[in-house]
């Protein structure tokens, strides 16, 4: 499997293609937004949307590349969203200004108040529906940094939920776009299962 | 719902682990990213790394520690000591940390925690802080020290506290000095004041001597995490056992 990493932050990328590449015959390249283009898409299985960064900045880079990247999905690219990531694959946030690539109908809202803020830490996932994603993980515990959450309208795409203070999203889903809110190249064996697992559902 | 974190703390000298860490069958006990992966076997929930490395030229060894680190581990690791600005924060980002954590250059500059949050996010952002109980001096009658604790600041903690969540920290390392090295048990006076006056996360830091002080910590104050460096690294305590018995205590963590 070849994929790559959308590089629209500043931040920890190398634990992302680290968490990717664990597993067998899988490459993962960094890519600079101004280097997208069509055919680079062609040549890859899947797209990391990593989670670092800010929602307004990572916006304005991601955008221009909408149709291109909407295309690719079309023709059967996979898109995985990690925290900030799954977040910019819906319409908008309250983090800032700034459009998301709106393939889930959502907007970004922070934890209300009374809940400690950033939500930081080792949080479970319940499983909401059935998916290939959660198989043979048996302690669905995934390590979780972030002050937003995407809240979908349509709640069919929602997988899997966590606690705090309210039930998000954590797991969404729709053909082979999937949304994450935790970091599971940091979530120690349960995350490198759950990418796994990813990874041999998009092989089909 | 969130589980309590068990943290431990590594203090890295010129790339090499020091205070001594005694596992065994492990042959090289100084180094951090074989350290790191032991730990992170054992169940811990996060590391955190303190480059205790004097001199500014030996930037590029803690970088290459960071890199071997994020190499061998798949859960969180923060580093501190020596970042004071958004360049040398970048350093350590970019090769493979999750998150920073500053002390000193926090109080001597405290923009440079916004400038952190705006580039990386809170969640990036971990401000440091050891306090020493000084009766009178501060209304918290704790007050801030910088330069590895051994300069007062005339800041009194709970103030300064709020203050960081402010000026953009994602959470705070709190330490007591009286405590620290002392294994008589986390400061839970000042752990509880500092957790509910900020609504980050609070890393208790300082004086763990036993699997007690940690239920105790949990049981009496809101710490999300407790940090502790002699106990882990001579096996007095091992980090599997700690979190069963935290559990029997009804305190929730991951197994």
């Amino acid at each position: 499997m070849k994929g790559a990493i959308l590089n629209y932050g500043v931040g920890n990328l190398f634990s992302v293609k680290k968490g990717f590449e664990a597993h067998s015959n899988t490459r993962v390249s960094i890519i600079d937004m101004e280097n997208l283009n069509k055919s680079f898409l062609r040549s890859v299985d899947f797209l990391v949307f990593p989670g670092v960064g800010h929602f307004t900045a990572a916006s304005k880079k991601l955008l221009p590349m909408k149709n291109l990247i909407m295309e690719a999905v079309d023709e059967g690219l996979s898109i995985f969203g990690i925290c900030l990531g799954l977040q910019l694959l819906g319409f908008s946030s309250m983090e800032g200004a700034g459009r998301g690539l709106g393939v889930f109908k959502g907007h970004s809202v922070r934890f209300p108040d009374g809940v400690k803020i950033p939500h930081m830490g080792w949080n479970k996932v319940e499983y909401l529906r059935p998916s290939k994603l959660f198989e043979g993980i048996d302690s669905p515990y995934f390590y979780f940094a972030h002050s937003y959450y995407l809240s979908l309208d349509d709640s069919r795409y929602v997988l899997g939920v966590t606690h705090h203070g309210v039930s998000f999203p954590s797991v969404v889903g729709k053909e082979l776009v999937v949304g994450v809110q935790f970091h599971p190249e940091k979530s120690g064996d349960s995350g490198l299962r759950l990418i796994k697992n990813y990874l041999e559902m998009i092989k089909g | 719902m969130l589980v309590k974190r068990i943290i431990p703390c590594l203090d890295v000298y010129k790339g090499r682990v020091v205070k001594g860490i005694k596992f065994r069958n492990l042959r090289d006990a100084g180094d951090p990213a074989i350290l790191g992966s032991v730990y992170s076997e054992e169940g811990a929930d996060e590391l955190v790394y303190l480059d205790i490395t004097a001199s500014s030229e030996d930037r590029s060894v803690i970088v290459d520690v960071v890199r071997k680190v994020a190499k061998s581990i798949d859960i969180p690791f923060t580093v501190g000591g020596g970042i004071n600005s958004v360049e040398t924060a970048t350093q350590v980002l970019t090769n493979g940390a999750d998150k920073i954590s500053i002390n000193t250059a926090a109080v001597k500059s405290p923009g440079l925690i916004t400038d952190l949050r705006d580039i990386f996010g809170s969640n990036c952002v971990v401000v440091a802080i050891d306090a020493k109980r000084n009766l009178g001096v501060t209304p918290s009658n704790y007050e801030v020290y910088i330069y590895g604790g051994s300069v007062p600041t005339g800041l009194d903690v709970v103030e300064w506290a709020k203050k960081v969540v402010e000026y953009g920290a994602g959470e705070i390392l709190l330490t007591s000095i009286d405590h620290d090295g002392t294994k008589k048990g986390f400061d839970l006076e000042l752990t509880k004041m500092v957790s509910e006056a900020v609504n980050v996360p609070v890393i208790a830091s300082g004086g763990a001597g036993n699997i007690k002080h940690f239920i105790e910590l949990f049981k009496k104050t809101d710490a999300d995490a407790g940090l502790a460096a002699s106990i882990f690294h001579f096996g007095e305590v091992s980090i599997r056992n700690l979190k069963e018995e935290l559990r029997r205590n009804g305190i929730p963590v991951r197994l």
